[in-house]
């Protein structure tokens, strides 16, 4: 009877775990590039990164050439209509934005550095620390305000590059709707997004990063030649009403802990799909699902390789995505 | 045949000649070592007198207060460093710097009220939300259940961000049944609370 009984348990036991898995194995929710033009323009600004393939050298252009910027951006051809820079008065950068999509990017520049590649042939400067801005016919009037230690760029500005000196200490970053990308910044970064969408790829510095409606989308692998995909400083992402992927490299030290309190923790390369458009081709590595049952707050805590710098991604609503990607030597 | 069964021819005969040699003296020093080495051991097992005891005694305690008066001081001294490096942490660093001083401080195993009041403080005025919810995961490690639950009622009765009220509403759990209850019925008479800050503090306030 006793033996009977603790078949019985384990029976159960087992049923309820498979259960439970299957309940975890669920797809997520595919992300829709097309859903707006923040999600377009966010999918744009990041298809690329994943595929160091395409990584492009620039460091043989001359720092502070309009080749270089237009080569940092991923532009090769087209015409850089206006290119402007100024000395940093500081070691802190201030960018704030509204209705914007803006790529900042950490180069080989000695100041910081903004263009926008579209034709311009409507906007002037109204000074050099005023506002640049244009009111054609039926268009909004986009403005871009330039102070000592900030930039201001909004209304309506699409895919504006800004590049900052690869040495700058520290970089805020407050972002009133529109998209926002971060690349390959080594310094102490905030970024604080009312509503839309954050790309970090390839940050080595510590890194805070807030969206209070959407979702953030972090890239720990070396996107340009010669790089080293590491994680030297702590990584914090909070994202509310907005899924978190990261994806990291299979050699990384680090320690993860991640909380979804409305949504799944997942360890799947699924999402490489969704956010690429169907061409999913980069090889990653498969994990044990990691999400539980709903209405249950989900918490994972997991060491890569030993562990190392600390990684927590918080999201309320949403769901966290965790992928592996392989060095390029194994694919 | 020998007289004795169980030696040999050989060893019989042996033992007949030994018997006929004469005997030998003893030394002329041998008493006299013989008495040093039983007064030596005599000497050896003595009992401990009272004074050696009370002077043993004495050496212990103040060794003992020795070590405690330095470990007192440098303890004193790493909580003030600490407070300090927090303090100027807050007051001049960018956000990431803020968010590694709470972290150290939460992990520090230096629990203090200087320290926690400087916590409270981040977490009730920092203007870095990830720096709030740091500061909140830090006072779960380090503040005494009283501390725990004045921060708790200060920062949930005005604090606006989902993340930061999360991060509280897990604290609570350290919290007794009742205090818990209180904290959280306050909480949730709020009219701004995002639905799934709400759910939980419903189902985890004990409620």
């Amino acid at each position: 009877m006793r033996q009977c009984l603790v078949v019985a348990l384990i029976s159960f036991i087992a049923i309820a775990m498979a259960a439970r898995r299957g309940v975890a194995q669920q797809p997520a929710k595919p992300f829709d590039c097309s859903q707006s033009a923040a999600a377009r323009a966010l999918c744009a600004m990041t298809r690329a990164v994943q595929q160091p393939a395409n990584a492009v050298d620039c460091s043989h252009l001359g720092p502070t050439t309009v080749a270089y910027l237009r080569c940092m951006a991923g532009h090769s051809s087209g015409v850089v209509s206006t290119v402007a820079r100024r000395d940093l008065p500081n070691q802190a950068l201030h960018v704030s934005t509204s209705g914007v999509y803006v790529r900042i990017i950490a180069g080989a520049v000695d100041s910081v550095s903004w263009y926008i590649p579209q034709a311009l042939h409507a906007w002037r400067w109204a000074s050099d620390t005023a506002t640049l801005y244009r009111a054609a016919p039926g268009r909004d009037a986009y403005e871009l305000h330039v102070a000592p230690d900030s930039l201001e760029l909004h209304n309506g500005l699409e895919n504006v590059i800004v590049l900052v000196p690869a040495d700058l200490p520290t970089l805020q970053v407050d972002v009133e709707g529109g998209s926002v990308s971060v690349e390959d910044f080594a310094g102490q970064l905030a970024i604080t997004m009312t509503k839309g969408f954050v790309a970090v790829v390839h940050p080595t510095g510590p890194a805070l990063i807030e969206n209070r409606d959407g979702a953030v989308r972090v890239i720990l692998t070396a996107t340009r030649l010669g790089q080293e995909s590491t994680l030297k400083s702590s990584l914090n992402i909070l994202a509310r009403n907005g899924d978190i992927e990261l994806t990291f490299p299979a050699a990384i030290h680090a320690t993860l802990d991640a909380e979804a309190h409305q949504g799944t923790i997942v360890d799947a390369p699924m999402a490489l799909s969704r956010w690429q458009g169907g061409n999913d081709t980069i090889p990653v590595k498969t994990h044990p699902v990691l999400g539980l049952q709903d209405n249950e707050l989900r918490k994972v805590h997991r060491d890569f390789n030993g562990g190392g710098a600390a990684i927590k991604l918080v999201t309320l609503n949403g769901i966290v995505t965790l992928i592996e990607q392989l060095p390029v030597m194994q694919r | 045949m020998t007289d004795h069964p169980t030696l040999s021819h050989a060893d019989e005969k042996l033992l007949q000649a030994l018997r006929h040699l004469p005997d030998v003296p003893p030394t002329p020093g041998l008493p006299a070592a013989f008495h040093r080495r039983l007064e030596a051991q005599a000497s050896a097992g003595r009992p401990i007198g009272p004074w050696v005891l009370a002077a043993l005694a004495a050496a212990l305690l103040i060794a003992l207060g020795a070590g405690w008066w330095v470990d007192r001081n440098r303890r004193e001294a790493e909580i003030a460093d600490l407070r300090a490096e927090l303090t100027n942490a807050l007051r001049n660093l960018p956000a990431p710097g803020r968010f590694e001083a709470v972290n150290q401080a939460g992990n520090s195993n230096l629990r203090d009220d200087r320290v926690v009041e400087a916590l409270t403080h981040a977490l009730l005025t920092d203007p870095n939300t990830n720096v709030r919810v740091a500061a909140a995961d830090a006072l779960g490690r380090v503040a005494n259940a009283q501390s725990l639950a004045d921060a708790a009622r200060r920062s949930l009765g005005a604090e606006r961000s989902p993340f930061v009220q999360s991060a509280m509403l897990q604290n609570l759990q350290r919290l007794s049944g009742g205090e818990r209850a209180q904290i959280v019925e306050r909480f949730l008479g709020r009219r701004d609370l995002d639905p799934t800050v709400r759910s939980e503090a419903e189902q985890g306030g004990g409620l």
